[in-house]
């Protein structure tokens, strides 16, 4: 531990002595001068300048000047309507909106009911096809039938349709079994074609 | 039954306005107790009374313009010879190259000492208040706290937010440090 020489101890208590005399003269001094009402008028000085304390809110400038830009720019907004959706905009969403609903039912059912077939050559394009169901679609439309209606008929419509199908695939080949057996297979009974097939 | 009446809200508004305004006047008045010791913080801080009593009015209109921060009325006196202290360092810094007298023009004579020591004196504080104008920053905020302010090691800590062993440790370094400055 570092110790204090004795005469540092000297010369410590001969500017400690110094310091005290330096602070009676300058207290003396002080004592004499009115600082309580020098400074009372500085601060009514500063009072005058000060802000209603009513309104100590807007004291902070910044939070001031920051609402007052905001009520602007919200103003500039609603006058300006910048953001506001344009006539053309406003019509095609609610015409999307519309035909979103309407399509909705017809295109699930459309999508369930369809199996995804690639288009094969000879056959008809599968476009055309979804054409002609909505074509259905259309026609239950205009003939008021109920929605729940329509999986019935275009279960029908899909069965003829596969039927249709299923002969125009073998059309060749059954042509000339016509022409060899005279008959063409019955409609009404396609479990004795599958089994004359087999044979 | 006792009846609540609910008062309109600028009345309420002006009753809390003054209720507040009355607390910050009563800090305000406790602080102005310590006067005496800012001005002679800042007779420290500075060279001559004149720059002392300057330096302690900005000190409390710096007060008054922030006296609504003061939460605690009884840590207000810390805050107080911390704004005593930043006041000063702020002004010396300003305020490096300018040169003073270590005294007052107007400061008496005292009639018990002669003129030869008293010449020997002025000599020895001008030299003493260069000395301490050397000092290290740290060590001289601590060493002008402690001799001019008279603040407990306490005190100190509080003020510096320092443990009270670094303030003993930096008082005797800066008492070390101004009597060798004192001997060269």
């Amino acid at each position: 531990m570092k110790k204090t020489h004795p005469s540092n101890n000297k010369e410590i208590f001969e500017f400690t002595d110094l310091i005290q005399k330096e602070k009676e003269e300058a207290l003396q001094r002080f004592r004499k001068q009115e600082f309580g009402s020098r400074l009372k008028q500085r601060i009514k000085e500063k009072e005058s300048t000060r802000p209603s304390p009513s309104v100590f809110w807007f004291r902070k400038p910044v939070i001031a000047a920051g609402i007052v830009l905001l009520l602007i720019v919200l103003g500039w907004v609603v006058s300006t309507q910048v953001f506001a959706p344009t006539p053309y905009e406003r019509d095609a969403r609610f015409i999307k909106k519309a035909l979103a609903q309407s399509f909705e039912t017809h295109e699930l059912i459309i999508a369930q009911s369809v199996p995804q077939i690639e288009p094969q050559p000879g056959s008809d394009n599968l476009h055309e096809f979804e054409w002609s169901l909505k074509r259905v679609i259309y026609s239950a439309q205009r003939e008021n039938i109920p929605d729940s209606d329509i999986p019935q008929i275009f279960s029908q419509v899909l069965l003829k349709a596969a039927q249709f199908r299923e002969t125009e695939d073998k059309g060749p080949e059954e042509l000339k079994d016509k022409n060899e057996n005279g008959h063409l297979f019955e409609e009404k009974n396609p479990q004795q074609t599958f089994f004359q097939i087999q044979d | 039954m006792i009846k609540t009446v609910s008062l309109p809200f600028p009345i309420i508004e002006k009753r809390a306005v003054a209720e507040k305004a009355a607390k910050e006047s009563k800090i305000f008045e406790a602080l102005m107790a310590h006067k005496e010791k800012v001005f002679l913080i800042c007779l420290g801080f500075s060279r001559n009374p004149a720059d002392a009593e300057d330096l302690a009015q900005e000190v409390y209109l710096k007060v008054y313009k922030n006296i609504e921060t003061v939460k605690d009325s009884e840590l207000s006196k810390y805050w107080l010879f911390k704004v005593t202290r930043n006041t000063c360092l702020d002004f010396h810094r300003k305020n490096k190259h300018r040169r003073h007298s270590p005294l007052g023009p107007e400061s008496e004579p005292s009639e018990s000492i002669t003129p030869e020591s008293q010449l020997v004196s002025r000599e020895n504080l001008r030299s003493l208040k260069a000395a301490i104008q050397q000092l290290p920053k740290k060590q001289k905020e601590v060493f002008i706290l402690r001799e001019y302010g008279d603040l407990s090691y306490q005190e100190l800590a509080d003020v510096l937010k320092i443990n009270r062993g670094t303030v003993m440790s930096r008082l005797n370094r800066a008492r070390q440090a101004l009597t060798n400055l004192m001997k060269g």
